[in-house]
C-alpha cells in the first residue's frame, strides 16, 4: 500500500491535500494500491472526501479507524427522527433549520444544531446544567452517528473528549487538564482496542501506533505531505519505505541579510532526531539541488506532485477577461493582485477579473472588499465562491493571473495551461523555471512589482501571435504533466 | 409486586431503616416476593443488604438497574485484572495505605490502586495523566468491574460522576460544583435508558421520580408503592405515570407535639405528603392512636392502616424467660439514639437521684448519636454526665447489633423522650422481660406499655416521679419480677401472625382496590 500521509481533508482544501488525491488516484488508476491517511479528527470528513472525489477505500482517518468507522454506510440522521430524544416527556421546537431546541416545563434542556449545510440533519448536541451552561455536547458525524462526547470543566474549558463506536462503545477517552495557561490534552487512552487498553500522552504517539497498525498489516510506502507529520511517520517500525514531500519552499530568508536558513517546521524533515527518511522529495530540480547541496546524506528526487488534462476549448487571445483560481488569502497576495488589474484596466477599461476561491478568514475579505472599491474595480471583479470543479472557468479567459510571492507549484496555474490559457506570475524561486518561462509558455516578471508585471503583460496582448505561441506551449507544458507520467516517475523512486 | 420505596441504603441507624429490615425480615421468613428500591448509589450495597438477610433477588437499585446490573455474579477486581495501558510498570505495595503505587519508568505516577487488606482486592484506582495530575478516580463494586468514575478537576475538584454498565457503556452522568471545601452540588443529570433516550434532571429526586416511574411501568400488574423516606418521592407519588396502590409510610410522629395532634406543627418530613393525602390510597402507622390522629385531622384520607413496626416471632417466645433475679441488679438500659428527641438529659437526673437512693444503679445507653450539629446532643449528653458525677453509673455503648444478652441482663429499660412513633427498642425490652419505666407519651410507650401491668407510665417530665418508681421497682423486687413476666407475655397483637396477617390485609386490600 502506498499511503499519503495528511492532516486532514477540508472542506477548502490547499494544493497540498489536492496533490494528495491526485496522486492517491493515479496510483489506483495504475493498479498501485494508495490510500490518504489524514490524522485529524473530522466530523465533516466523508463530506468533504466525497466533494474530493475519494470514495472510502481511498482515504482512510485515524479516529474513524479505531471508531471502527471507515466504511460506515452514511444514515441521514434527521433531528425529527432522532431516537434519543424522549418526545412524550420533553417538547421539541424547531426554530429553524439550524437549530432545534428540547424543553421541559418551559425550561431549556438542550439545544441540537443541524449539521452545516444540512438542515434538519443532526450535528450536535449542548445539554444544559441547572445553570443553563454546556454540560455536555455529543456530536455526530457526517454520516449520521454519534461520534463524540465531550464535557467541561467548570471554567468552561474542555475537560474530556470520549470517541465511540456505532455501537456506543467508548474506545478513545481523551482528558484535558490546564497547563501553562492552556487547556491541553494530557492523556489519551484507547480502550479495548483488540482486548487490550493503551495509554499515550499525546495524539502523536496515538498517530504512530496508528501508522504502525497499518503497517503491520502489509509493509508499505509512507510519504507524508505534512512536515508536522514527519515524526510520527518517522515512528514506524518496519515501514517499506518512508518519503517525505516538500511542497513549498524550505527555505525562509534571514531579514538581515539575502542567506537563506531551513524554516523550522522542516527541520523535522531534514533534520529528523533518529530515523531519517529514505526519500525526500520536491517538486523542482532546483529545490532538490539546493537541499542535496545543504543535505549531502539527504536522498532527495525531484517528483510530480499534480497532473492534469489537456482540454481543447480556448482560443482567446484577447485581455477581455482574466482569471485566479486558488486561495484568496495574504501570503496569495490578492492585494496585489488587484494592483496589477487597476494597471491592466489603464489599457482595459472592461477588462474584467474572475477570482474564484475561498477567503482565509471573513477579515481578509472585508480588507479585499475594500480595496476593489477603493481601487475602483467594483465593476471589473467578479468572485465566485469555492467549489472543486473549475473546468467551465477557461473556456473564455486570456491569461491566469497570480501575484503570489510564495508559490511552490500551483496546480491551478497548470490547469490552466492545459485548457491553453498562459500564466502570468512574477518570478519566483521555484515555479519560474519549471512550470512557467517566460515568453515561452507564459509571462513572469523578475521584479516583484504591479507596475512591471501588469506591463509585461499589456506588451505581450499588444501582439495576438505571441499570445498564440504562448498558448501552444502552455499546452505543451501541461502535456507533460500526465497521470501516466507522474505514476511513471514515481514508480521509479517505489521499485 | 409490592415495593418499598427508600432513598440511602439502609445503615440501622434510624428507626426507619430498623421497621424497614424488620418488615423485610418478615416478607422473607414469609416467603412473600417484595421488591426493596433504594436510591443512592454505594459501592458494596448488595454485600450490606446481604448481610442482613435481604436476597439480591429482591433488592432493586436506581442506579443498578440503570447500569444494567441486576443478574450480576459477584467477582473480585485484583490489581493483575487492571489494565493500565502502559508497559514496563512497577509496582510498589504499600501496605500500611492499603494500596499499590503504579509508576512508569521514568517513575512518573500512573495510579493508585486502593485495596481491601484482607485479600488485596480492588476497590478503586485513582489515575494520573501524564503531568501527574490526578484526573479520576475509578470506583470497582463487588461484581468485579468499574461502576463509577470520578473526574476530577486540576484543583482536585469534583467535576463528574459517570456510571457505568459492565460493559462499559457510560449510562449516567452526574455534573458538579464545589460549593465549599467539603461540600458539591449537582448541576444536572443525564440519563442514557437501556432503550437508548436521554433524559435531563436537575436533582436526583427528579431522576428517582423517572425511576419509580420506571419500575411501576416495568412491573405490568398492579402494583403496591409502601414510600419510606417519604421526601425522597412524595412528590413523584402524587403524579405517578401509571396507576398504582401507594402507601404513606409514617414512621415518626407526624406532628412536633403529640399532645395537640389536630393543631401541632407538622413533622416536615411528612407535612407535604399529609397536606396532599388524597393521593395516596392508604397511610400507613405503627399506632391504632396515630392513626386515629391522622385520620381526624385530614380527612382527605382514603384508608389508613395500623401495622406494628416490630413483631414477635415463635421462636423469641418459646425462648426461656430470664428471672430478675438472674439479672443484674439495678442495670437499667436506654435503647434510643442519642438526639433532642430522646431527652436522655432527663434520663440522667432520673438516674442521679436513683443512685442518691441506691449506689449499685448503672445505665446503659444504646444506640447512634445523632450527628446534627457536629454531634451537639451527644457532647451535650457527655457533658451532663460529668456534671452529675456519673461517670461510673453510665455508659454510652454506642449501637450494638444484637441486644439479646444486654437485655437479658437488665432490668428495667428508661424512656423519657418528648414522644415516640412506635419505639422498636420499647418493643424489644418488652418481649426480653424488661420492664419499662416511660414517660406517658404518644405514640409507642401508650401504646405499648400499660401502666403497672407490664411497665410503669409517668407524667410527661416528672423526673421526680419517675426515680421514685424506679427505686420503688428496684426495692421491690416481686413486682418487678411481675411486670416481667407481663412484659413477656406481650400483647398477641405484635405476634409476628397477627403482624404478618395486617400486611396480607394491606395486599389484599391493594388488590381490591384495583378492580373497584
Amino acid at each position: 500500500m502506498i499511503y499519503s500521509v495528511g492532516e486532514n481533508i477540508y472542506a477548502f482544501n490547499s494544493g497540498i491535500e489536492f496533490a494528495q488525491v491526485q496522486r492517491t488516484k493515479a496510483f489506483n488508476a495504475a493498479k498501485l494500491p494508495a490510500k490518504i491517511i489524514t490524522r485529524q479528527y473530522n466530523r465533516y470528513l466523508a463530506r468533504n472526501a466525497a466533494w474530493m472525489g475519494l470514495t472510502s477505500s481511498e482515504y482512510i482517518n485515524m479516529y474513524d479507524y479505531f471508531q471502527k468507522v471507515t466504511d460506515f454506510e452514511p444514515i441521514k440522521q434527521s433531528v425529527r427522527t432522532l431516537a434519543s430524544i424522549p418526545r412524550a416527556d420533553y417538547h421539541v421546537r424547531y426554530f429553524d433549520n439550524k437549530q432545534v431546541q428540547i424543553s421541559e416545563n418551559g425550561k431549556c434542556l438542550a439545544i441540537i444544531h443541524t449539521l452545516v449545510g444540512q438542515d434538519e440533519l443532526v450535528g450536535d448536541i449542548e445539554y444544559l446544567n441547572n445553570l443553563g451552561d454546556v454540560m455536555m455536547t455529543a456530536y455526530y458525524d457526517w454520516r449520521g452517528f454519534r461520534s463524540m462526547v465531550e464535557t467541561y470543566h467548570p471554567d468552561g474549558n474542555i475537560a474530556s473528549q470520549t470517541f465511540y463506536d456505532p455501537a456506543g462503545a467508548q474506545v478513545l477517552a481523551v482528558t484535558f487538564m490546564p497547563h501553562n495557561g492552556e487547556s491541553q490534552a494530557t492523556s489519551w487512552q484507547l480502550l479495548n482496542y483488540h482486548g487490550q487498553n493503551y495509554t499515550f500522552d499525546s495524539e502523536n504517539q496515538l498517530f504512530t501506533f496508528f501508522l504502525n497498525e497499518l503497517n503491520d498489516v502489509v509493509a508499505s510506502t509512507f510519504i507524508v505531505d505534512r512536515p508536522q507529520l514527519a515524526p510520527g511517520v518517522l515512528g514506524i517500525d518496519t515501514p517499506k519505505r518512508t518519503i517525505a514531500y516538500i511542497h513549498d519552499s524550505h527555505l525562509q530568508k534571514y531579514t538581515t541579510s539575502n542567506e537563506y536558513f531551513v524554516k523550522g517546521s522542516y527541520q523535522p524533515v531534514l533534520q529528523p532526531r533518529g530515523r531519517e527518511f529514505n526519500i525526500v522529495a520536491v517538486a523542482t530540480d532546483q529545490q532538490a539541488k539546493q537541499i542535496k547541496e545543504r543535505f549531502p546524506a539527504c536522498v532527495v528526487r525531484q517528483l510530480p506532485t499534480i497532473y492534469t488534462t489537456i482540454v481543447e476549448d480556448n482560443a482567446i487571445t484577447d485581455l477581455k477577461k482574466v482569471l485566479y483560481v486558488g486561495r484568496l488569502a495574504p501570503d496569495k497576495n490578492i492585494s496585489g493582485l488587484l494592483k496589477i488589474l487597476a494597471v491592466l484596466k489603464e489599457r482595459y477599461m472592461t477588462i474584467q477579473l474572475v477570482m474564484k476561491g475561498y477567503f482565509a478568514s471573513t477579515e481578509y475579505e472585508k480588507q479585499i472588499l475594500a480595496e476593489i472599491k477603493a481601487l475602483k474595480l467594483v465593476e471589473n471583479v467578479t468572485l465566485l465562491p469555492y467549489d472543486v470543479q473549475n473546468h467551465d472557468l477557461y473556456h473564455d479567459v486570456g491569461l491566469f493571473i497570480s501575484a503570489s510571492l510564495s508559490e511552490g507549484f500551483g496546480i491551478n496555474m497548470l490547469e490552466s495551461m492545459a485548457h491553453g490559457v498562459p500564466v502570468a506570475c512574477y518570478g519566483l524561486l521555484y515555479a519560474k523555471d519549471n512550470l512557467v518561462i517566460d515568453g515561452y509558455n507564459g509571462i513572469y516578471s523578475d521584479v516583484l512589482t504591479p507596475h512591471e508585471l501588469a506591463n509585461k503583460i499589456i506588451r505581450v496582448f499588444d501582439n495576438p501571435l505571441t499570445v498564440m505561441n504562448l498558448k501552444v506551449q502552455a499546452k505543451m507544458t501541461a502535456k507533460r504533466y500526465q497521470a501516466e507520467q507522474l505514476v511513471a516517475a514515481w514508480q521509479q523512486v517505489l521499485n | 409486586m409490592i415495593f418499598f420505596i427508600n432513598d440511602s441504603l439502609l445503615n440501622k441507624k434510624t428507626g426507619i431503616d430498623q421497621a424497614v429490615i424488620k418488615r423485610m425480615q418478615l416478607f422473607e421468613r414469609q416467603n412473600i416476593a417484595y421488591t426493596y428500591v433504594t436510591r443512592d448509589w454505594s459501592q458494596n450495597l448488595h454485600q450490606q443488604l446481604n448481610a442482613l438477610g435481604v436476597s439480591d433477588r429482591h433488592l432493586l437499585n436506581m442506579f443498578d438497574y440503570y447500569q444494567q446490573m441486576i443478574d450480576v455474579q459477584p467477582n473480585k477486581t485484583f490489581l493483575a485484572d487492571l489494565d493500565f495501558g502502559l508497559k514496563n510498570l512497577r509496582f510498589i505495595d504499600e501496605q500500611n495505605e492499603d494500596r499499590f503505587i503504579v509508576q512508569r519508568n521514568d517513575e512518573r505516577l500512573v495510579a493508585r490502586v486502593n485495596y481491601q487488606k484482607d485479600d488485596q482486592h480492588v476497590t478503586s484506582v485513582e489515575r494520573f495523566d501524564s503531568l501527574g495530575n490526578l484526573y479520576a478516580i475509578d470506583f470497582y463494586n463487588q461484581r468485579g468491574f468499574k461502576s463509577m468514575t470520578q473526574w476530577y478537576t486540576i484543583d482536585h475538584q469534583l467535576r463528574s460522576e459517570v456510571w457505568y454498565t459492565p460493559e462499559g457503556l457510560d449510562v449516567l452522568h452526574a455534573t458538579y460544583r464545589q460549593t465549599s471545601q467539603t461540600t458539591v452540588e449537582a448541576l444536572g443529570w443525564l440519563l442514557t435508558t437501556p432503550n437508548g433516550q436521554v433524559y435531563q434532571f436537575a436533582t436526583i429526586t427528579a431522576l428517582f421520580e423517572h425511576f419509580i416511574n420506571a419500575i411501576n411501568e416495568l412491573y405490568p400488574e398492579f402494583n403496591t408503592l409502601i414510600l419510606d423516606s417519604v421526601t425522597s418521592a412524595d412528590e413523584a407519588f402524587t403524579r405517578l405515570r401509571k396507576p398504582a396502590y401507594t402507601v404513606l409510610g409514617i414512621h415518626s410522629v407526624h406532628v412536633t407535639d403529640t399532645r395537640q395532634p389536630a393543631t401541632a406543627l407538622l413533622n416536615e418530613n411528612y407535612e407535604y405528603a399529609l397536606l396532599n393525602v388524597a393521593h395516596f390510597s392508604n397511610v400507613l402507622t405503627t399506632t391504632t392512636k396515630q392513626t386515629a390522629d391522622i385520620l381526624a385531622r385530614f380527612p382527605d384520607v382514603q384508608a389508613a392502616t395500623t401495622i406494628p413496626a416490630g413483631y414477635v416471632t415463635p421462636e423469641r417466645q418459646q425462648k426461656p424467660q430470664v428471672k430478675m433475679n438472674k439479672r443484674e441488679f439495678g442495670k437499667i438500659v436506654a435503647i434510643t439514639n442519642i438526639s433532642p428527641k430522646s431527652n436522655l438529659s432527663d434520663l440522667l437526673q432520673v438516674i442521679k437521684k436513683v443512685h442518691n437512693q441506691i449506689q449499685s444503679v448503672t445505665l446503659d445507653i444504646y444506640g447512634y448519636a445523632d450527628y446534627v450539629n457536629n454531634y451537639a446532643e451527644e457532647i451535650k449528653i457527655r457533658q451532663k454526665i460529668i456534671d452529675l458525677e456519673l461517670e461510673d453509673v453510665v455508659q454510652l455503648k454506642g449501637y450494638v447489633e444484637n441486644l439479646q444478652p444486654a437485655l437479658e441482663n437488665a432490668q428495667i429499660l428508661g424512656i423519657t423522650a418528648h414522644c415516640e412513633g412506635f419505639d422498636l427498642g420499647l418493643l424489644e425490652g418488652l418481649t426480653n422481660g424488661v420492664v419499662p419505666v416511660a414517660y406517658a407519651v404518644d405514640y409507642g410507650p401508650n401504646d405499648l406499655i400499660t401502666d403497672d401491668q407490664n411497665g410503669c407510665l409517668i407524667a410527661h417530665g416528672d423526673v421526680n416521679a419517675m426515680a421514685e418508681k424506679i427505686v420503688y421497682l428496684l426495692k421491690h423486687q416481686r413486682i418487678l419480677q411481675q411486670f416481667s413476666n407481663n412484659a413477656y407475655a406481650t400483647p398477641s397483637e405484635y405476634d409476628e401472625a397477627n403482624v404478618w396477617h395486617e400486611w396480607a390485609t394491606l395486599m389484599a386490600n391493594a388488590k381490591e382496590a384495583h378492580q373497584l
